[in-house]
């Protein structure tokens, strides 16, 4: 074949597969358009059902027995809305649900499905029993936790979440660590979101050896407000890795252990960790305690204090009331090291008393940038 | 006169199959990209459902954000463009406006619409900057908003000076003309959420605004722009940053995030030493130092590309402004290259070093040489009868078609994935442009791209240009915007 043939079938070979994507764009949008307005066709006559037993506020039997009587056909088009809806209801219009679901054989389908080999269909039964929050299936679920696909794992960690259940806990936590790990913050929020049942396994965690087990679980604690975990927190605080102690510093200011204050007030000093020191400063503002003023003012005087220590100083300063103002105010008045950080945190502090008081609102065009500070 | 002509007649032919070797190379390359991206997009797609954007949006442990936004002479759409900043969907950010010496009203009109309040504050030089603040502004109310003003400086340095100022662990970039999508912001974060060990960098896709319908700064209707030099783009842009980036991404060697949209840890930018303000591509020459940085330092790492889309711009509707655009474009790109050159062939960068570096000098930066010297060529070639005027014809129809393939195989791409183009007639019209785009665009492009490869070789100071914008079609009054480049700093990030 000469290089002219050659051309030519090269021109022939790419005007076809011009031509073939050009087809299969056209072809793929029909089908799209087609297949949504078939499913919406579907779904259209039974949408008033639905929204029927979201709102009611006794059992609408006739509707649910409406919706239970549905056709296969019908059913593959209305079961989507049905779980989607699920995820936004509470209440008895959830339970009415769950119990049609149930009725038309989504859960037990759905466990089938965390079998599968394929792990997409693994996905989509662990989130489908993740939505009816069924703790019967927090055994399908537990195997999915170690499954070898990192989104099966992640659903499945959020389903168990969904279901309160509080022997999920520890498998979470477990998550952490090992070849098919979950990353904190997915395993954070799953068990946020057990709440309360999840505690028990959070204390027990918080002495972990493994520190990323010990600092999640204390970022929950934290977040969660558990009063009870404020003396293991303390403990940790004094003795344990750097990420952890900065965790239990946050945690302690969001919980409000009072007894916090004298171990805060140590891992504030020159030798600690640049962000425990910050971490810490902000748990002693938030904690409000005046007797931590004298040795905040300290170090916001000192020369050598690194700025983000000095800013976290300030800031923790203006967060104790009159004292720490004064103390402020004393500073700034100095116009040593400390003096532009006790500036600028008079200034916020000034600025968030004004947020909470009332105040005239500012017309277009006036500006309102108001006096200088 | 015989040898002269021998000569000539194997320098030519040589050339001819250098150019045609070079012509399978590269297509073939860009073929390879859109199949990783095809792949990487059916994953994405499968696993869309599971992502779990919802938990991130009403996360207390997502990542907080610091978006920065470097301003100048932007009163037109500032006021608009922070509204819908401070509107993103994300549990919790912070938005840093950096006014850089704005002459216009841009800071007035920040300040009448947030009812601004200058306070003292610190910011620490964890990063060198040129120009330091002459002011910081915050809403007296709860807005979680700053303004900073300093001098002009360009757009680096009040990047750099913004990542100073920001809070957060995370900062991402927005240049001041970005439409962002409600939920952007949670798109480039979910890597950080998915993976925070490894990932330091994730960009966002940047699509074409023009022609779209805005309304109260977000994008309400796609559709194509009215213009053909905006049209060209729009599929330009599907093929090369979309489809390109999400190869590159794939194979983990993605070298450039969009200073339109891109996100960022901090305490990496501030061990890089931030954006350098003497670079003309600067948000690329970021990412490379950030590659050759952990590269070097051995960490296990990963700068990945959000196929998404989260941001859109306006692109160029004359060949004047484009040219200017593809200019610096290019001569960025050389800059970069010239000062990792250490890096290239490499094996301690890898990927870098071996592969991405290689193939953007190869097939970004010399393909307009070749490309306008082959031209030359085949015109020297059939004035000296060397070239068959049938074949050079057959063979310019084969590039042409290979071009079309490429274009529709990525038009097909998004019709799978995100078909945000819902209307009959901008399918057509996106077909139709990506036959016409080889006749006259990519040629000027070239030139454009040579004249810019040509600054950077003969060096001397950058010209920045005006970069006027025509606005948008908005749904309350056909506004227009306009905003005009910095004498210090570009106000247009390459895409």
């Amino acid at each position: 074949m000469d290089r002219l043939a050659e051309l030519l079938l090269a021109i022939g070979s790419l005007c076809a597969l011009a031509v073939a994507f050009a087809l299969l764009v056209v072809g793929w949008r029909v089908a799209r358009l087609v297949r949504e307005r078939v499913r919406a066709g579907r779904a259209a006559p039974i949408r008033s059902t639905l929204m029927a037993v979201a709102v009611a506020d006794e059992r609408p039997d006739a509707e649910l027995d409406e919706l239970a009587a549905l056709d296969a056909g019908t059913w593959r088009a209305v079961e989507p809305q049905l779980l989607a809806l699920l995820g936004k209801l509470r209440g008895s219009a959830r339970e009415w649900l769950v119990d049609l679901l149930r009725r038309r054989g989504t859960e037990a389908a759905a466990r089938a499905l965390t079998r599968s080999r394929l792990a997409r269909r693994r996905a989509v039964g662990a989130a489908r029993l993740g939505l009816l929050a069924s703790t019967q299936s927090v055994a399908d679920l537990f195997p999915l936790l170690a499954d070898r696909n990192v989104h099966v794992r992640q659903v499945a960690a959020r389903a168990l979440s969904s279901t309160g259940a509080p022997e999920a806990a520890a498998p979470l936590l477990g998550c952490l660590v090992g070849r098919r790990r979950l990353p904190y913050r997915i395993v954070g929020q799953a068990l946020l979101g057990l709440g309360a049942p999840a505690v028990p396994a959070l204390l027990d965690a918080v002495a972990d050896s493994e520190p990323l087990i010990a600092a999640t679980a204390i970022e929950v604690l934290g977040l969660d407000r558990v009063v009870a975990a404020g003396r293991p927190l303390v403990g940790v605080l004094t003795d344990g890795s750097d990420e952890v102690r900065i965790r239990a510093a946050r945690a302690l200011g969001r919980i409000g252990t009072p007894a916090a204050v004298r171990p805060l007030l140590a891992a504030i000093g020159p030798k600690q960790p640049t962000g425990l020191r910050v971490v810490a400063l902000g748990a002693l503002g938030a904690l409000g305690d005046p007797d931590a003023v004298p040795s905040l003012a300290r170090l916001l005087a000192e020369d050598d204090t690194e700025p983000r220590v000095a800013t976290a100083a300030a800031g923790a300063l203006a967060r104790l009331g009159d004292p720490g103002e004064e103390a402020l105010r004393a500073l700034a008045g100095l116009g040593g090291p400390g003096a532009p950080y006790a500036r600028a945190a008079l200034a916020t502090a000034e600025l968030a008393r004004a947020r909470v008081a009332p105040r005239v609102p500012v017309h277009a065009g006036r500006g309102g940038s108001g006096p200088p500070p | 006169m015989t040898v002269v002509r021998a000569v000539v007649v194997a320098v030519l032919v040589g050339f001819d199959w250098a150019v045609i070797g070079y012509f399978v190379a590269i297509n073939t390359s860009y073929f390879l990209l859109l199949m990783l991206a095809a792949t990487e997009f059916v994953r994405y797609l499968r696993w869309l459902p599971f992502v779990g954007y919802e938990e991130t949006r009403a996360s207390p442990l997502s990542p907080p954000v610091s978006i920065i936004v470097p301003a100048y002479n932007e009163e037109a759409g500032i006021a608009t463009s922070v509204s819908a900043m401070l509107a993103l969907q994300y549990p919790e950010f912070e938005v840093v406006v950096v006014i850089d010496g704005a002459k216009d009203r841009t800071f007035e009109v920040l300040r009448e619409s947030f009812d601004l309040v200058e306070v003292p504050r610190v910011v620490t030089a964890e990063i060198p900057v040129r120009a330091q603040p002459t002011g910081i502004w915050v809403p007296r109310g709860n807005a979680p908003l700053t303004v900073v003003v300093k001098n002009n400086s360009g757009r680096a340095d009040s990047l750099n000076l913004g990542i100073n100022v920001a809070r957060y662990p995370l900062v991402c970039m927005v240049d001041a003309d970005s439409i962002l999508d409600a939920e952007s912001l949670l798109h480039v974060a979910q890597p950080f959420v998915d993976d925070p060990d490894r990932v330091v960098a994730s960009g966002g896709v940047i699509r074409a605004a023009n022609g779209c319908t805005v309304r109260h700064g977000r994008i309400v209707e796609v559709r194509m722009p009215r213009e053909w030099l905006a049209r060209i783009q729009v599929v330009e842009y599907l093929r090369a940053f979309l489809l390109g980036r999400t190869g590159w991404s794939k194979l983990n060697a993605l070298l450039v995030i969009s200073g339109a949209f891109g996100l960022f840890r901090r305490d990496v930018l501030v061990a890089a030493g931030g954006l350098d303000a003497g670079c003309i591509g600067e948000d690329a020459e970021l990412v490379v130092r950030i590659h050759r940085m952990m590269r070097e330092a051995h960490r296990d790492y990963r700068v990945v590309f959000v196929a998404e889309p989260v941001s859109w711009t306006e692109v160029p509707t004359t060949l004047k402004v484009l040219g200017r655009q593809r200019r610096r474009w290019s001569r960025g790109l050389a800059e970069i290259v010239w000062r990792h050159r250490g890096m290239i062939l490499n094996p301690r960068y890898g990927r870098i070093g071996l592969v991405a570096l290689p193939y953007y000098i190869l097939f970004e930066l010399l393909a307009p040489i070749i490309e306008v010297t082959g031209v030359f060529a085949v015109i020297l070639g059939v004035a000296l009868g060397l070239v068959n005027l049938t074949f050079g014809a057959l063979f310019l129809l084969v590039a042409v078609l290979y071009a079309l393939a490429l274009s529709i195989a990525s038009l097909l791409l998004e019709e799978v994935s995100f078909h945000r183009y819902r209307r009959w007639r901008d399918l057509g019209t996106a077909v139709v442009v990506s036959l016409i785009e080889n006749v006259g665009y990519r040629q000027a492009t070239a030139v454009f791209q040579l004249q810019g490869l040509w600054a950077a070789i003969r060096g001397g100071q950058q010209v920045w240009g005006d970069m006027a914008r025509a606005g948008f079609v908005t749904t309350s009054t056909a506004t227009t915007s306009t905003a005009t480049t910095s004498p210090g700093g570009d106000r247009e990030s390459r895409p």
